[in-house]
């Protein structure tokens, strides 16, 4: 089920709102909460009910290694160490069946010439966020961090549905003791605004803006063997802004709706766009799998504790692991590894003493994400060559016929003039217009998180209210125009 | 509870002035609905001038793109009328427009669009269309279909519609200064296509059906058409449209989906004349959509079409 489905609006959410809070006005906390647990299970097979299986059985397995490393619950035949190491070959190698196997398949039968079959697995929803989720709670819990053990509980941490699917990535410690508050137990009417508000938004970032430039990027990406100079920035554009309207749209209906059950979920964007430098980018941009990544990667790794040179494989290395996460595929590797050079150049750059203008450092910061997002993208190599040939090549300059009576005298340089410049990929002249109107948003106005602060802070913020009023009515009413679309990260 | 209230007031409000702007700019032009007023104008005069029994070719612009009217009318010996202009308008409207010009002894000939065989819900360029130029039939939908109507206008054509831009007259392809007497598009050779234009061609894809079946609301409508049809003494035939050959209509499904037709129209008792392979050309002959042929394609697909035809009127 999506968040941007009618029956997700409409009959999901408002029946398990009133039945989980009705469930706790009776004090009937357990069977409120094993009512939440059923209720995120429904909304995880509503997709494929085979994928049950598989959650439940990583939940049991997580639940008992995790007891098995509570303090107060030591097992004489194993180390913790060795159980704790256990858990997370088995959590990785669960992924790697899933997500990697073909991937390694395709790849040695390339190497060695031999024909090993692929095997085609579908993969199983939210798997990467799940299984990145639980390995934090083992290790959590082999730090002594996590501090109850119920698996109802355990199951609500794991399953809790605006999380389930693709985030915030949460600690056990920042979730659970929400739960386990009676204050929280009450309907509270200044979280339901401010969860309704930030829902709007989210909403309206995902079905009036990204679903837009989805289309757009979609063809430019999946349709055509050339693209002129135009069409392939538009294209990498519309992705640029589908990706980050999508999954922070996302991330806002997740926090927004965890708000309407008073639990607050960590914020995963903060106007990534707006990054002077590529460090400041991975400060703003999926904070909570950065915070994965440095807590249980780079820093286990080594982090920055050693020489120069060890931190800066240890940050390229730890941005390789981030680009595989995405996906099976050379493109994330390469993507990963574009990053991971350009924190150890910036990292290298800084220790140098060198500086550059804020404008200056925006302007590279912002092209160099919109290029790696290409092989993002790309479903192959050759479509990502394909398109940032596009980009950067002058000999294919498509310009709109009705400025040929003006330009014609460009002509001599090889460009040309058609009525088709841009409808290759389904543009016009208004998408010219709605890109910069939404290019202005992510570079000039307030991110949710800064409104929904602000919402927080001032009592009479009438204007926050008409505010989500009027984008409920946008989205609403453009989800009846279009067909409901999958986010970018249920992939992932 | 009092912000939850200003909430749900600013929503109400919203859908309030929307559906207040909707009604306000009923019948103010769009650019967009231009060349389709003036193609019908153009069309329903040239058809008022013919007296005697005609034959009229009633479909969406793989009509519009793909008859030589003057070569078929010289082979049919009647006076033809191509009375096609848009699949964008969806089966309904385009059989609904046909009537006005159908008179009892007429030929229809349909080759109809497969992506109207499962049609299912009114189309943007048919709600921007009767929003801007044919009121009377947005006023004469029930209620049930006016409120579909209304919740599918996206906000950007509201928008458009407010500003009641009076439309320039069209350049480019689509106008009427590229439809000829007979109502053919013409000026569609391969002089008239730029390299980008053939680029853009070359890179067209087939057009994937959704399963192969045709959908229940477009058997109704056929079902009725081919009943007003009878009572008015008028012969139907129906015939396969025009497509940009791709591998995909050799597959299952495709094949399918064409015997589902052919059973539909069996049951009928419809005439339903031609191989739908026959009207499946290589790219070379289109121009710039998988359904509109160039000039070439233009003869090709008229003379399968007379090839087809002369059986029956023989």
């Amino acid at each position: 089920m999506l968040f941007n489905s009618y029956e997700f609006i409409f009959v999901f959410l408002p029946i398990t709102f009133f039945v989980y809070f009705y469930l706790n006005h009776k004090r009937l906390t357990g069977a409120s909460k094993g009512f939440l647990v059923f209720s995120s299970l429904f909304f995880y097979s509503w997709w494929n009910v085979a994928y049950l299986p598989i959650i439940l059985t990583s939940m049991l397995f997580n639940y008992l290694i995790g007891t098995n490393l509570n303090k107060d619950c030591v097992n004489h035949k194993f180390s913790k160490k060795s159980i704790l190491t256990f858990g997370i070959m088995s959590n990785l190698a669960l992924l790697v069946y899933f997500k990697y196997m073909d991937f390694f398949i395709e790849n040695i039968n390339v190497a060695s010439g031999s024909e090993f079959d692929l095997l085609y697995l579908a993969l199983p929803l939210a798997i990467s966020f799940f299984t990145f989720q639980q390995i934090a709670y083992l290790v959590d819990s082999y730090k002594q961090e996590t501090k109850e053990y119920d698996f109802l509980n355990y199951a609500l941490f794991v399953t809790f549905f605006p999380q389930l699917i693709a985030g915030p990535i949460v600690h056990h410690s920042e979730m659970m003791p929400q739960f386990a508050k009676t204050k929280n137990k009450v309907k509270n009417y200044k979280n339901i605004t401010m969860g309704v508000f930030i829902f709007s938004v989210g909403l309206f970032k995902k079905v009036v803006i990204a679903d837009y430039f989805s289309g757009i990027s979609d063809l430019g990406f999946n349709s055509l063997e050339t693209l002129n100079l135009f069409s392939a920035w538009i294209t990498s554009l519309s992705y640029t802004l589908q990706l980050y309207f999508d999954f922070s749209g996302y991330t806002d209906m997740a926090i927004g709706i965890a708000l309407l059950f008073n639990i607050k979920i960590p914020i995963n964007f903060n106007s990534p766009y707006k990054a002077l430098d590529i460090q400041d980018f991975w400060r703003r941009w999926h904070l909570t799998l950065s915070r994965f990544l440095k807590d249980y990667i780079y820093i286990p790794l080594g982090g920055n504790r050693e020489s120069e040179f060890k931190t800066y494989t240890n940050l390229f290395m730890t941005f390789i692991i981030g680009g595989l996460w995405h996906g099976a595929g050379w493109t994330f590797i390469f993507w990963g590894a574009m990053h991971g050079s350009a924190l150890v150049g910036h990292r290298l750059w800084r220790s140098l003493g060198f500086s550059m203008p804020s404008w200056l450092g925006w302007f590279i910061t912002f092209n160099f994400i919109n290029v790696t997002w290409v092989f993002f993208r790309a479903n192959s190599w050759e479509n990502a060559v394909r398109v940032i040939n596009g980009m950067f090549s002058f000999d294919n300059i498509v310009l709109p016929e009705f400025l040929m009576n003006q330009l014609n005298f460009v002509s001599v340089y090889g460009l040309s003039f058609s009525k088709t410049w841009l409808t290759d990929i389904s543009a016009n002249n208004y998408t010219l217009v709605y890109m910069v109107l939404s290019l202005g948003l992510v570079f000039i106005f307030e991110n949710s998180n800064q409104m929904t602060n602000k919402l927080s802070k001032n009592k009479k913020s009438y204007y926050y209210h008409i505010l989500s009023g009027c984008l409920l009515f946008c989205a609403l009413k453009t989800m009846m125009v279009v067909t409901d679309s999958a986010f970018l990260y249920f992939n992932f | 509870m009092k912000n939850i209230n200003i909430i749900i007031a600013s929503f109400c409000f919203c859908c309030f002035l929307y559906i207040s702007i909707l009604y306000i700019q009923l019948g103010n032009e769009t650019q967009g609905s231009r060349w389709v007023y003036d193609a019908y104008n153009l069309k329903e005069e040239a058809a008022s001038e013919i007296l005697e029994p005609k034959i009229v070719i009633v479909s969406g612009s793989n009509g519009l793109f793909g008859v030589d009217s003057d070569l078929l009318s010289h082979h049919l010996g009647k006076p033809v009328v191509n009375y096609a202009v848009h699949a964008g308008l969806g089966p309904a409207y385009i059989l609904y427009k046909s009537k006005k010009v159908l008179k009892p002894g007429d030929i229809a000939i349909l080759p109809i669009e497969y992506s109207h065989y499962q049609h299912e819900n009114i189309s943007s360029v048919l709600l921007d269309y009767i929003l801007s130029r044919d009121v009377d039939y947005f006023r004469g939908l029930t209620i049930e279909e006016k409120i579909d109507a209304i919740l599918r206008v996206s906000i950007s054509r509201t928008l458009l519609g407010l500003k009641n831009n009076k439309s320039s007259v069209p350049i480019g392809v689509y106008g009427i200064h590229n439809i000829n007497s007979y109502g053919d598009q013409v000026n569609i050779s391969m002089k008239d296509m730029s390299p980008s234009d053939i680029r853009h061609r070359d890179n067209l894809k087939e057009t994937q059906i959704k399963g192969s079946t045709v959908s229940n609301k477009t058997k109704d409508l056929l079902h009725n058409y081919i009943a007003w049809a009878k009572n008015n003494n008028i012969t139907l035939i129906f015939t396969p449209p025009n497509y940009m050959y791709f591998e995909y209509y050799d597959g299952k499904e495709f094949v399918d989906f064409l015997r589902n037709i052919n059973l539909f129209y069996n049951g009928e008792n419809a005439l339903y004349i031609g191989n739908p392979q026959d009207y499946m050309f290589d790219k070379k002959f289109y121009f710039n959509t998988t359904s509109h042929l160039n000039k070439n394609g233009v003869e090709r697909r008229t003379l399968q079409m007379i090839k087809d035809l002369k059986n029956t009127f023989n």
